[in-house]
């Protein structure tokens, strides 16, 4: 069987149709307009052929039927805050923005669920359950920008994953358009359910490629009482880590484990004061637990002793939002800090199992002291996924070219110790050409099937995923 | 913008990556329509706190529209330049012009305007019975206070500067006159930069001349413009050295923060709740929030998603809609935490702010019954 190619560009049929479907400013056409929506935070770009902004499911079914007959490539997008270009239309199409499908549609404290149209803002959505005691954990660095739809596409992690678990985990239902207009609905209400394919699980992380959300149920939890945080520093990296081992031991299961390596302590120090000594720190933790208040002060001396025999070269402790805020900001810090090695960066955020976390960093840092390059490491060292920056100069073809042979080896480093080359941002564009690297023939092969069977014509969000 | 409209294309990002280094081909994007999108600036500042590389996308703004003058450019300035001592009048004269008669790109101006005319402002029902007088004289004695009033200030709400100085000589400050300008905030970001500088120069000028004294300000957007003198004012010449760059950025203070640890009661009038709107460019800490929430205690309420108000300076006569469907948001979030929309006859809305931009705005794009007012207008001078 052959299938007809897609179509290479709009023409003035399809734009009339669109215009008809889209009335006023739900068509973006003038290229000025329609830049942003060709770029995400994978600083990748590339100009959409026209921005669609629908209000309604029915406009959903409609434009589905229309692209499947036409062969038109759709690229959904929701705020582009994704790292790896799963939203930038590489290959050509028009943008489909769920910003208009901001809705939340119910939010029940009783079935501990929530229906939300996929453009609600996921802070927006926290922040509103929090007033009946509820609580939806995923809590990716965007969050006060990306959208439910956003990190249901991409299964967005975060640092609570180590206790709560990413995206995925609250993703009860999925109602999606497919295209050629079929409505499915996946899941449901119930906390429990293993009746059929999971098929909530297949659109979660599917970026796009299998369906446009119009609604999605959510699993929220009761909102825990209070929270507290320790930092402690430490004058080696296996100190650290031998640190967060004793913490798991000690039956302490943090909210969040966060590390960062000497350079980012160092970037750190640049900006602000730290409250670590800064000759001797080769890494530091930031640890979270949460629960009710009158149990956290016990838990933070638990954590205390817990960390003790790794020697510390300091550590702090804060009870409650107000005191933990400012060991909190040395972790947000990070990011802008990299920024002080370099102007450009490549972002990883490779996986490997926990036990074979040390032998990653250290292996990261040597490839960039072989390379001549910055390699800065932290992240979510209670869940084994670390984000590797590596810091270069673009105006510099030399440290473009290191940069992606460090890149390269931090792949090749990660695959060796079984880990994964993406634990949260995607595959995209970016890391497309390695996921070979990782995924054999035959699991390709099934993914392509699957692919096949939800979007027969390849019509959504081209080139992405498996390639 | 981007919050209050779900349109992308007025995003900072989408400022950012057009008014930056083009990744698209010359021909593909017409300069003047880059130049009309990117206009669409609040320059609320909320984009440069988020941003980890610390854009200052409200600069690039400012560059963009001085590289493209035009009439409500020159307008804007006239607003601010000529007009701002006559704003009392303009206000009343605005009361007075009728809905039809006023083009659509001045409307949303003058709705600001109105909103800021005698007798139009609340009436005060706080006194303020012990002002922190030891603290400020630990800190300041022997150093003169000078009281930078602003546009408004200046103009149609003088009341303004009447309670600050009712409050500053309360506090034992050694008063200083001197003859400020415009801050040239708005100027800035309206880019005029010529015209900026200016301003900037004859301030400084006036402060020298008034020995240095402390520059208290009660406009949160004054503030912001004051302190940013300091930011390549020595390569400009605006400072004689760093020194004096240095001595200026520890001059500018907020009214709010030299009043902090005051103790005040609530009098008869009082609104059994008060909302407080925080102004996009607060001081880091928002001395006026804490003031008030130290002064109002539960009585005062501030939505955690406060939002900007949609003022945008230039924004008002470039984009009145887009400015009026942003202060439409601020209103909503006011009414998620205050509930006045519920029974508006019998707890109308009544919101208090220290800056004069979200005050014009507020007042502009509040809801029927509404009470507006900088924080100031509540005090009691006796």
């Amino acid at each position: 069987m052959t299938s007809t190619p897609l179509v290479g560009a709009l023409s003035p049929a399809h734009l009339r149709f669109l215009e008809g479907l889209f009335p006023g400013e739900q068509l973006v056409t003038a290229p000025a307009e329609m830049a942003v929506y060709g770029a995400d935070s994978s600083r990748r770009s590339a100009m959409p052929w026209a921005v669609v902004r629908p209000r309604t499911e029915d406009q959903i079914v409609e434009l589905m039927k229309w692209a499947e007959t036409e062969r038109v490539p759709l690229v959904p997008r929701a705020r582009g805050t994704g790292m790896s270009g799963g939203a930038v239309p590489a290959f050509g199409g028009v943008v489909v923005s769920c910003l208009w499908l901001n809705r939340v549609l119910d939010v029940d404290a009783d079935d501990f669920a929530a229906d939300v149209e996929p453009g609600v803002i996921t802070a927006e959505f926290q922040a509103l359950v929090q007033k009946q005691k509820l609580f939806y954990p995923p809590d990716p660095a965007s969050l006060k920008m990306s959208t439910l739809g956003g990190n249901v596409a991409t299964c967005a992690g975060g640092m609570r994953a180590v206790k709560y678990g990413v995206t995925r985990e609250y993703v009860l239902g999925v109602r999606a358009v497919l295209p050629g207009g079929r409505i499915v609905n996946a899941g449901g209400r119930t906390h429990k359910n293993v009746v059929g394919l999971d098929l909530t699980r297949l659109f979660v992380g599917s970026c796009g490629t299998l369906g446009l959300f119009t609604k999605l149920t959510l699993k929220l939890l009761p909102l825990p009482e209070s929270s507290a945080t320790v930092l402690a520093a430490f004058g080696s990296l296996k100190g650290a880590l031998e640190g967060a081992r004793g913490v798991f031991r000690a039956g302490i299961l943090p909210t969040a484990m966060e590390f960062m390596d000497a350079k980012a302590c160092w970037g750190i120090s640049q900006i602000k004061d730290v409250p670590w000594p800064k000759d001797v720190t080769q890494a530091v933790l930031v640890l979270k637990v949460d629960g009710s208040k009158a149990a956290l002060a016990a838990e933070l001396s638990r954590l205390e002793e817990a960390l003790k025999p790794s020697n510390p070269l300091c550590l702090y402790k804060g009870l409650g939002a107000q005191e933990e805020e400012p060991l909190w900001e040395m972790r947000r810090l990070v990011s802008p800090a990299s920024f002080h090695l370099g102007p450009d960066k490549l972002g990883e955020d490779v996986a490997v199992p926990r036990g074979k976390t040390v032998q990653a960093v250290e292996g990261f840092q040597a490839i960039g002291q072989e390379n001549g390059i910055h390699v800065v490491c932290y992240g979510h060292l209670g869940d084994g996924n670390t984000h590797v920056n590596i810091v270069y100069d673009a105006k510099d073809p030399d440290q473009v070219a290191r940069a992606k042979k460090c890149k390269e080896a931090v792949f090749r480093l990660t695959l060796s110790l079984g880990g994964t080359l993406s634990g949260e941002h995607g595959t995209g564009i970016t890391k497309g050409p390695y996921v070979s690297w990782q995924l054999g023939e035959n699991e390709r092969a099934v993914m392509a099937g699957i692919k096949n069977v939800f979007d027969p014509s390849g019509i959504l969000n081209p080139g992405k995923g498996w390639v | 913008m981007l919050a209050a409209t779900g349109r992308e294309e007025l995003s900072p990002r989408a400022k950012a990556l057009l008014a930056g280094p083009s990744k698209w081909d010359a021909g593909e994007l017409p300069q003047d329509a880059v130049a009309a999108l990117t206009g669409l600036c609040l320059a609320c500042g909320r984009c440069e706190k988020l941003c980890p590389q610390g854009v200052k996308v409200p600069a690039l703004m400012s560059a963009m529209r001085a590289g493209h003058p035009d009439f409500k450019q020159w307008l804007w300035k006239q607003w601010i330049t000529k007009l701002g001592p006559f704003w009392s009048l303009a206000a009343r004269g605005a009361a007075l012009t009728p809905e039809a008669f006023v083009p659509a790109s001045l409307s949303l101006a003058l709705k600001g305007l109105k909103g800021l005319r005698p007798g139009r402002g609340l009436a005060p029902w706080l006194t303020i019975t012990k002002l922190p007088v030891e603290a400020f004289a630990a800190k300041y004695a022997g150093r003169g206070a000078t009281l930078f009033d602003g546009c408004v200030g200046k103009g149609p709400r003088a009341a303004w500067g009447e309670t600050a100085r009712h409050l500053l000589r309360g506090l034992g400050a050694d008063m200083i006159e001197t003859d400020f300008s415009c801050c040239g905030s708005t100027l800035g970001v309206a880019g005029l930069p010529e015209a900026q500088a200016d301003v900037r120069r004859e301030n400084i000028t006036a402060w020298r001349k008034a020995g240095r004294p402390l520059v208290v300000t009660y406009c949160a957007t004054c503030r912001k413009g004051l302190a940013e003198y300091a930011e390549g004012g020595v390569a400009s010449g605006l400072f004689a050295d760093e020194a004096e760059a240095a001595q200026w950025s520890g001059a500018v203070t907020p009214l709010a923060a030299l009043l902090a640890g005051s103790v005040a009661k609530v009098g008869r009038g009082a609104p059994a709740v008060v909302g407080y709107h925080r102004p996009c460019h607060a001081d880091a800490g928002d001395a006026d929030f804490k003031l008030l929430s130290g002064l109002l205690g539960a009585r005062l309420r501030t939505p955690a998603k406060g939002g900007c108000c949609g003022f945008g300076g230039i924004l008002q006569l470039g984009a009145p809609e887009l400015s009026t469907q942003v202060g439409q948001g601020c209103w909503a979030n006011l009414d998620a935490t205050l509930g006045f929309s519920a029974a508006p006859e019998v707890t109308p809305a009544y919101v208090l702010t220290g800056c004069s931009g979200c005050v014009m705005q507020l007042a502009a794009t509040a809801p029927k019954g509404a009470r507006v007012g900088h924080w100031l207008e509540i005090v009691r001078r006796n």
